[in-house]
C-alpha cells in the first residue's frame, strides 16, 4: 500500500487517534504528517506492510504520546490541573479537567497499556478490534486495559500528576 | 460464579453496555457477593464517562485537508528527490490538460450557458499529463471518483440529480501511464442540447457546473506536479471559446489561439512550427509571472 493509499483510506482514523490524545491544532497536524511521512519511509525501504492499519495506530499512538510527553517536561502541570481532583461526573463533562489529567496520566502507563487503553477509551474500540491490531488476544486487551484504567484511577487518587511523578509504580500500589 | 480475574476483565464492558444479559447478569452477582468491588466500579465508570468525552471530541474539517494538503507536497517533494521527473511529452500532438483548480475555477468560468452551448453534445477530453505518473496514479484514482455536480451552486435536487444523470454523461479514467481523464458528454445518448439540460434543471438561464470536489490535497498533489498543464489551463482559459475545436473528443486549440493567449497573459508567444511540449515548456517557465 502506498502513502497515498494509506492517507485516502486511514488517514481520518490516525487523524482522529492524533486529535483525542494530543487536542492541539497545529500539534495534530504535525504529528499527522510525521506519521505518515515515516510510513512512507518505512514502506519505502522494506517494501508493503503486513498489516498496515495496524501500523499506523499504534506508531500514530505512541507519536503523539510521546510528543505529549516531551512537552510535559518543558510546560508545567497546568493550574487548573494542580486543583485538587475532585470525583465528581461534572467535572468530565463539564470542565474536562479529568479528561486532560487522563490524557497527560497515559503518557506513563507501559508501551502496550497505553495501547490498549487509548484505543479503548480514546477511540471507542472493541476488544476484538483491539486484540487484531496489536496482534493479540482479546482476553489479553481485556487484562491490559483493565490494568491501564486500575493504574490510571490510582494516580488519580493520589492526585499526582505523571510528569512529576518518579516511580509511576509506587503510586499504583 | 464469575472469579475476579473474569469481573475485572468484564467491568469495562460491563461499564459500556456491551455485555451479553446473560454476562451482565454474571458481573452483578459478583458486585452484590462483593460490595468492595463497588468502589472499583464507581471509579471505572467516571473512567468510562471521561472516554466518552474523548471519544466525541472530532477534529475540526479543515484540520485534515490542511495536513493532508502539506503531506502531499513533502511526499512529492520526497519523490522528487528519488526520481527524476519523467518529461511531459503529447503523444498525438494535442493540448494536455489537466484537473487542478486553475483548472477547476477555468471550467467553472468557461461553463456558463453560452460556452455549454458552444460545447454542446461535444465529448470533452480532459487529459492530466502527470510529472510522476505512475506514483500518483492512486491519487489520481480517488480524486476522479469525486465529481460534484452544482446547479446554480446548489447541489442538485433528486429530481434535478435524476435528469442529470439521463441527460449527461461523465466517465472518469485514468490510463497504464497515469494521465486521467475526464470526459463529459453533455446531451449524452439522448443528443438534447445545453439549453434543454438547463431548462430540465428547472432554469433555462441557469449555471451548471461539474467540479471534482473532496480531498483538495489530492488536487493539490496533482497540481504540484502538474506546471507545466496549469499552465496550458491559463493560456485555454485566456483563449477565445470560438478558437476551441473538437476532434476525436479532444479539444484543441490552434496555436494561433494560443500565441494571442499567451500574448494576453503576457507570457512569451509561442510560435508556429514549435511542438505543444516546447510551447508548454515556454509559457511554464513563466507561469510564476502570470500569477
Amino acid at each position: 500500500m502506498h502513502a497515498e493509499q494509506a492517507i485516502e483510506r486511514y488517514g481520518p482514523l490516525v487523524m482522529s487517534l492524533i486529535w483525542r490524545i494530543n487536542g492541539n491544532h497545529d500539534e495534530t497536524a504535525d504529528l499527522y504528517q510525521e506519521v505518515f511521512v515515516k510510513f512512507h519511509e518505512t514502506t519505502s525501504e522494506r517494501g508493503p506492510l503486513q498489516q498496515p492499519k495496524a501500523w499506523l495506530c499504534r506508531t500514530a499512538i505512541n507519536a503523539a504520546l510521546d510528543f505529549n510527553r516531551q512537552r510535559a517536561r518543558f510546560v508545567p502541570w497546568s493550574e487548573s490541573a494542580e486543583q485538587p481532583h475532585n470525583w465528581e461526573a461534572n467535572d468530565v463533562v463539564e470542565n474536562g479537567l479529568m479528561v486532560e489529567k487522563i490524557r497527560q496520566l497515559t503518557v506513563d502507563l507501559p508501551k502496550r497499556r497505553r495501547e490498549v487503553f487509548v484505543l479503548r477509551y480514546f477511540q471507542g474500540c472493541s476488544f476484538a478490534q483491539i486484540a487484531r491490531l496489536l496482534n493479540c488476544s482479546a482476553g489479553a486487551a481485556r487484562a491490559a486495559a483493565f490494568q491501564a484504567a486500575k493504574q490510571i484511577r490510582a494516580w488519580l487518587a493520589c492526585d499526582c500528576p505523571s510528569a512529576t511523578t518518579s516511580n509511576p509504580k509506587e503510586a499504583n500500589q | 460464579m464469575i472469579t475476579t480475574e473474569q469481573f475485572e476483565h468484564k467491568l469495562i464492558e460491563y461499564l459500556d453496555g456491551e455485555l451479553s444479559d446473560a454476562e451482565k447478569r454474571e458481573v452483578e452477582e459478583y458486585l452484590q457477593a462483593h460490595p468492595e468491588a463497588t468502589e472499583l466500579k464507581g471509579d471505572f465508570s467516571l473512567l468510562c464517562a471521561a472516554g466518552k468525552s474523548i471519544r466525541e471530541s472530532t477534529f475540526p474539517a479543515d484540520l485534515l485537508l490542511e495536513a493532508n494538503r502539506k503531506l502531499a507536497a513533502r511526499l512529492a517533494d520526497s519523490r522528487q528527490e528519488h526520481v527524476a521527473p519523467i518529461p511531459v511529452a503529447s503523444s498525438n500532438g494535442s493540448p494536455e490538460i489537466a484537473p487542478s483548480r486553475t483548472w477547476l475555477s477555468n471550467w467553472r468560468r468557461r461553463f456558463r450557458p453560452p460556452v455549454l452551448a458552444a460545447l454542446a453534445a461535444l465529448a470533452i477530453l480532459l487529459v492530466g499529463a502527470v510529472t510522476q505518473r505512475a506514483a500518483l496514479a492512486d491519487i489520481a484514482n480517488s480524486l476522479l471518483q469525486r465529481i460534484a455536480v452544482t446547479f446554480n451552486d446548489e447541489p442538485l435536487s433528486d429530481s434535478q440529480q435524476q435528469t442529470f444523470d439521463e441527460l449527461v454523461e461523465i466517465t472518469e479514467t485514468v490510463d497504464e501511464n497515469g494521465d486521467q481523464a475526464v470526459t463529459v458528454n453533455f446531451g449524452g445518448a439522448t443528443e438534447a442540447t445545453v439549453d434543454q439540460i438547463l431548462q430540465e434543471l428547472g432554469d433555462e438561464d441557469g449555471v451548471l457546473s461539474v467540479v471534482i470536489s473532496g480531498d483538495s490535497s489530492a488536487v493539490d498533489a496533482v497540481n504540484l506536479n502538474l506546471v507545466s498543464s496549469r499552465a496550458a489551463l491559463d493560456l485555454l482559459s485566456a483563449a477565445s471559446p470560438d478558437d476551441i475545436t473538437e476532434e476525436g473528443g479532444v479539444v484543441i486549440v490552434t496555436l494561433d489561439s494560443l500565441s494571442s493567449a499567451a500574448a494576453k497573459l503576457g507570457s512569451p508567444s509561442p510560435t508556429e512550427g514549435k511542438s505543444w511540449g516546447d510551447i508548454k515548456k515556454a509559457v511554464g517557465s513563466s507561469t510564476d509571472h502570470t500569477h
